[in-house]
């Protein structure tokens, strides 16, 4: 034997800088858009995901490995605790990244459509900015000028919430 | 990735961001602010947090502004009964909040299911068949009325003659917040052939209120009477006002001002649209409170400023369950 896993089928995943990795088919069906891929066999042996850079990828595989490792839910009705809690303490820990890379990783995950990643970077990115005024958001999250309110609907908006300004 | 993050995100974002955090952001953009005035934002706000697609109801105080979410567990569900009315009042004796999930088929006379929650046991608890009224009994939707220890519903029972035609009686049903048990409350005679049905219901004081609007001579009225109901039986009532409004205006009472006027939920457009309107008696014509929202969206309670829910964690999330 040489590794639990060799028996298993792999599939390439090919990053915008061309870096590949080879990973169990197991994990890469945690995105579901890798999944119908497989499922209409139309996904070659290398996937190629030209938006989405190796340092982002190689992010995705850490979480989907251990979420395809992790039991299952609906496999079991008593559900081992400790792998939820396990869990929870490898998200959290997953989530201590910069800001620009939870974005990375938030665009790629909805694009592989990874529902619980992108729970989890919505959770990140709503905590770390729930402390911050306006101005600092608009920065982080790149809001378009045109989109932005006039002055005086801008203080009309803030008067009518006067009480969540304190 | 230089991209912004698409706007569904930025929703779910918002989703997930505290009330406080997203009354600011309302000034962030143009489009944060729309996301967060729209009425199907504010209606599915915070429901990513309830795990397993669990119904979570909010118990607010706003006297001291403290907040308790009760969970209605999954396996609550009745998947046979699906329709399902939520009730709400406040035990007299104790102050103890107590919610009640009823659930009964769509269709057909299915039985009932009641669930009851208080806060001072933490746990649901399902209602044993001796305490329901009777199966082929429905309870209107257009809301409830909490009065003396009672939640009274609007309620109809489907009957079809021997020609084959199907026809409603209506009623009260009443739930007592004490011994936890249904009654229904017939209406007198008189007063059935006055109140044109289906009515709604309400409370002005210690008496329930009954509600129902009607044509004329292509006028259309809203009229209102009072109730006094003593041991399950209705032993008086009082036509409270009658009062003419245009036909294409929609008019449903909700309850009252502090001042005894009617607030109602009206449609004075074609849009299906609802307002909140106050009658001044001065003017003899409803005014429009600025407050607008989905028909059937709006309900009026009154507010006794109390301390339940202080012994509780602010958004504190409890919920059990107990098999009789």
């Amino acid at each position: 034997m040489s590794t639990s896993s060799s028996s298993s089928k792999k599939i390439v995943l090919k990053s915008a800088d061309n870096e590949t990795f080879e990973i169990d088919e197991i994990v890469a069906l945690e995105s579901q858009a890798i999944k119908n891929m497989i499922e209409d066999e139309c996904a070659d042996n290398v996937i190629p995901l030209g938006n989405i850079d190796s340092k982002t990828l190689s992010k995705i595989i850490e979480y989907c490995k251990k979420h395809a490792e992790s039991p299952k839910k609906d496999d079991n009705a008593d559900i081992d605790e400790k792998a939820v809690e396990d869990l929870k303490s490898f998200d959290a820990e997953f989530a201590k990244v910069d800001m620009p890379l939870i974005q990375d990783i938030l665009m790629a995950a909805n694009f592989l459509n990874i529902d619980n990643l992108i729970g989890l970077m919505c959770r990140t990115i709503a905590d770390r900015i729930k402390g911050k005024t306006p101005e600092e958001i608009r920065k982080i999250l790149n809001i378009n000028k045109n989109d932005l309110l006039s002055p005086e609907q801008e203080a009309k908006a803030r008067e009518e919430n006067s009480w969540a300004f304190d | 990735m230089s991209d912004n993050i698409p706007f569904d995100i930025q929703v779910d974002i918002m989703n997930r961001l505290p009330v406080k955090s997203l009354m600011q952001f309302r000034s962030l953009s143009k489009s944060w602010k729309a996301a967060i005035d729209c009425n199907d934002f504010i209606r599915r706000y915070g429901f990513h947090e309830v795990e397993n697609h669990n119904v979570m109801i909010v118990l607010l105080n706003p006297s001291i502004k403290r907040s308790v979410g009760v969970s209605v567990p999954s396996y609550m569900d009745q998947p046979d009964s699906p329709k399902m009315v939520l009730g709400f009042g406040v035990r007299p004796d104790t102050l103890d909040p107590t919610i009640l999930k009823i659930n009964y088929p769509y269709y057909g006379e299915g039985p009932w299911y009641v669930s009851v929650f208080t806060l001072s046991s933490g746990r649901w608890t399902i209602l044993g068949n001796n305490h329901l009224p009777r199966q082929t009994i429905r309870l209107k939707r257009s809301g409830q009325a909490c009065v003396g220890g009672k939640i009274y519903w609007p309620a109809s029972e489907r009957f079809v003659n021997d020609h084959g035609g199907v026809y409603k009686i209506y009623m009260l049903v009443s739930f007592d917040l004490i011994i936890h048990r249904f009654r229904v409350v017939n209406l007198p005679e008189q007063l059935s052939d006055l109140i044109p049905f289906p009515f709604t219901i309400s409370h002005l004081g210690n008496s329930l209120v009954v509600s129902s609007s009607y044509y004329l001579e292509d006028i259309r009225f809203l009229c209102a009477w009072a109730l006094k109901i003593v041991g399950g039986f209705v032993t008086s009532f009082q036509m409270l006002f009658n009062i003419p409004f245009p036909v294409d205006h929609v008019l449903k009472l909700l309850g009252f001002t502090k001042d005894e006027e009617p607030i109602v939920e009206a449609n004075v457009s074609q849009q299906l649209r609802r307002s909140l309107q106050v009658f001044v008696p001065n003017a003899e014509s409803f005014q429009n409170v600025g407050v607008e929202g989905d028909s059937g969206s709006f309900a009026v309670g009154h507010i006794k400023e109390s301390l339940i829910l202080f012994n509780f964690n602010h958004r504190e999330l409890i919920g059990g369950f107990n098999l009789m």
